[in-house]
């Protein structure tokens, strides 16, 4: 190989690495920072190809998207002492890449800041209203209120919060089983009311019945009466018809009737006097 | 911090097999250069670049050396000749040249499947968006092209997971597997607890915004997911989230749209469905209890009903034979009087003939009768009535028959 190739190769090499440390690729996802010896010279926010001064500036990548950022579970207290389990997520943006990188350099720097500005915010808003506002009509009004608060205080540092959202309010342990116990006692009273009313009802229905039994067989009574009486009447003035065109015979045939049926009879013991007109004849053949 | 891996991986694979089956097709902007120039949207016309390709093969291996013409410099060199490399000509290392070039220049194909879109960017810088079909992008580290599915619905599901189940899984929404109660559990507007699965389908709807404007959207979906069902929950008594599901999922997907716009997601919610909504595992039996009782109650008023059911028609049958009977007797009372009455009208036809006779036969007939079985006793004189206290009655009694038999003989 002659010294003529070796040394081109060597200025290809060169020239290669040279090119490469001046030109940098800015992703559609990303901004950068140029620092030239530390101090920073430019800011990109544009995606593509750039360049800079190989070896004596530096490139910071610095993401451009919606980030995410979420602190652990708080428990926090509410206006009337409840206590909650809060677990926020926050989402933010790198808005000012020049103070960012000054306030806070990295990502997770950021982060732990956010997470602290937003904790404390919970806090104090939370405490401001009670656990039903929270999770009713007052919750809007707080999450607006904290995301607003979040936003000034997040600007200095080069950031924008987007949104603080409530992912899970939870009570402690220790409450969750008193709700629980008081879940269950509620259920128990609606339990107990719902068979006291079928129970209520059932016996309705029964006394209904026999109430209605009891009416139906008094009408019943009333009107077999009413029509035994019919029959009676309607006999009493056939016999009467029949009897009152002879009223004597009538009375002659019933006593004959009733001495049948009432004397003839061995229990009964009759003393006769013997003029009466059945032993006459008698009397008249001794005398 | 980037998942653009994910996409571009698979761009790549298809790339190295598609374009061969190509060859005779137009490409979509053909350009009569072969030359690969780092213009973007431009794209070398392939066929013509073959066919010199071809040329310079045959051109090459007519007028070079022959031998081992696939390697790539590991052969030994032999050292005589002096215009060339490890002993290859200069033919050779254009013909290789060539070789690589062509395919570099091949690896910028990739297909795009139906329900995909391919989001290109050159230098890093958003470029184009590229429907299904082949397409082309410059070769890197040019262009470089994300391909993301747009079509096909991606699945969440909160709550629970089947064993299957992923963020990209196309898994049976209905069926349940693994519990997360972390996830599931959440508390209701009258600070009960209850317990409820959910999933939420969505598509990419903007593959731009989808890839480049929120860092880890799929996690981005999963937390606004979660904290929208609570804010909606939240905000209902318990009783409203076990029967009004419908307005629940109505209620969620509206929270959700609204931040997924603000975000600039470049997603839609297609959809939000309730899995199961159920009381937690704490407090089930309680819950269970209430409809067990309501279950109860309706047996005690079916039995109450079936008790009214079995004594009403009894009654109404018994009602119905007493006045049969009543209606019997009063018909039975007047045909006897009937009876009677006409019996007496003939009695008195035939007495009122000979009224003296009759008489006096009914009246012996009568007395016959009577004295033949009473006991009878004549008093001749009324003052021996006096003696009647004194007689032993019961005796006189028991001495009836031969006294009642003394009168018979005496009185016929």
């Amino acid at each position: 190989m002659t010294p003529r190739l070796m040394f081109s190769l060597f200025a290809g090499v060169a020239a290669l690495i040279v090119l490469l440390n001046s030109v940098f690729i800015v992703r559609e996802t990303n901004q950068a920072i140029v620092v030239s010896l530390g101090k920073i010279d430019r800011v990109i926010a544009e995606a593509g190809i750039h360049f800079r001064v190989p070896f004596f500036q530096q490139v910071l990548v610095i993401d451009r998207r919606i980030l995410a950022s979420s602190a652990e579970p708080e428990e926090v207290l509410t206006k009337d002492k409840k206590r909650i389990v809060v677990d926020s997520f926050t989402r933010w943006r790198v808005l000012d890449a020049k103070k960012f990188y000054e306030a806070v350099r990295s990502e997770s720097n950021a982060r732990a800041r956010l997470n602290s500005i937003v904790d404390s915010l919970l806090r104090s808003q939370i405490a401001n209203v009670t656990l039903e506002d929270l999770s009713t009509a007052k919750r809007d009004e707080v999450m607006t209120a904290i995301l607003a608060q979040a936003n000034k205080e997040a600007a200095p540092l080069g950031m924008s919060v987007v949104d603080v959202r409530i992912k899970r309010t939870d009570l402690p342990e220790a409450n969750a089983q008193a709700v629980f116990n008081r879940m269950r006692t509620e259920r128990e009273k609606e339990a107990k009311e719902i068979r006291a009313k079928g129970d209520e009802e059932a016996q309705k229905i029964r006394a209904n019945a026999d109430k209605e039994r009891t009416i139906l067989l008094a009408e019943a009574r009333k009107q077999s009466e009413t029509l035994r009486g019919q029959g009676d009447a309607e006999a009493t003035k056939v016999f009467a018809r029949a009897h009152s065109q002879d009223p004597a015979f009538y009375g002659f045939m019933r006593s004959m009737e009733a001495y049948r049926a009432s004397l003839a009879n061995p229990e009964k013991l009759i003393l006769v006097d013997p003029s009466v007109e059945f032993l006459r004849p008698l009397r008249g053949s001794t005398n | 911090m980037t998942n653009s891996t994910k996409f571009s991986a698979r761009p790549l694979a298809m790339a190295a097999e598609g374009p061969w089956g190509q060859k005779g097709k137009p490409t979509p902007k053909p350009r009569p250069s072969q030359q690969p120039t780092p213009a973007a949207d431009e794209v070398p016309d392939l066929e013509k670049l073959w066919q010199d390709t071809q040329q310079r093969l045959l051109h090459t291996l007519r007028g070079g050396r022959g031998g081992n013409g696939g390697g790539n410099g590991d052969g030994t060199p032999p050292g005589g000749s002096g215009d060339g490399l490890f002993g290859y000509g200069k033919k050779f290392w254009q013909l290789v040249g060539g070789g690589v070039a062509l395919l570099w220049l091949i690896s910028g194909f990739y297909i795009v499947a139906p329900d995909e879109q391919g989001v290109v960017t050159t230098f890093g810088n958003y470029s184009r968006t590229a429907g299904p079909g082949p397409n082309y992008r410059l070769p890197w580290p040019f262009e470089q092209v994300q391909i993301v599915r747009v079509t096909s619905e991606n699945i969440l599901q909160v709550g629970f997971r089947t064993e299957t189940g992923g963020l990209f899984s196309g898994g049976d929404p209905a069926s349940v597997g693994r519990d997360v109660p972390s996830e599931s559990q959440m508390l209701t507007g009258d600070e009960n607890i209850i317990d409820l699965d959910f999933t939420v389908r969505w598509r990419v709807a903007d593959p731009e915004q989808f890839l480049f404007n929120v860092a880890d959207p799929e996690q981005t979906i999963r937390d606004l997911a979660e904290s929208a069902m609570r804010e909606v929950i939240g905000r209902n008594p318990i009783d409203e989230a076990f029967n009004n599901r419908g307005l629940i999922q109505v209620a969620a997907k509206e929270v959700m749209t609204a931040v997924v716009a603000r975000y600039g997601l470049g997603i839609e919610i297609t959809g939000l469905e309730l899995q199961q909504v159920n009381p937690p595992q704490e407090v089930l039996d309680a819950f269970r209890d209430v409809q067990a009782a309501q279950a109860d109650a309706e047996k005690a008023q079916n039995q109450a009903q079936g008790y009214a059911n079995d004594i009403l028609p009894r009654a109404r049958g018994e009602a119905a034979q007493m006045i049969q009977a009543a209606e019997a007797y009063k018909a039975a009372r007047v045909a006897e009087a009937q009876g009677l009455a006409d019996r007496f009208a003939s009695q008195r036809a035939a007495y009122a003939q000979a009224p003296e006779v009759t008489r006096r036969r009914i009246y012996l007939e009568t007395m016959e009768e009577v004295i033949q079985k009473a006991n009878v006793i004549m008093v001749s004189n009324p003052q021996q009535m006096s003696v009647l206290p004194y007689l032993n009655l019961p005796q006189l009694n028991r001495g009836a028959a031969a006294a009642t038999a003394t009168t018979n003989l005496g009185g016929n």
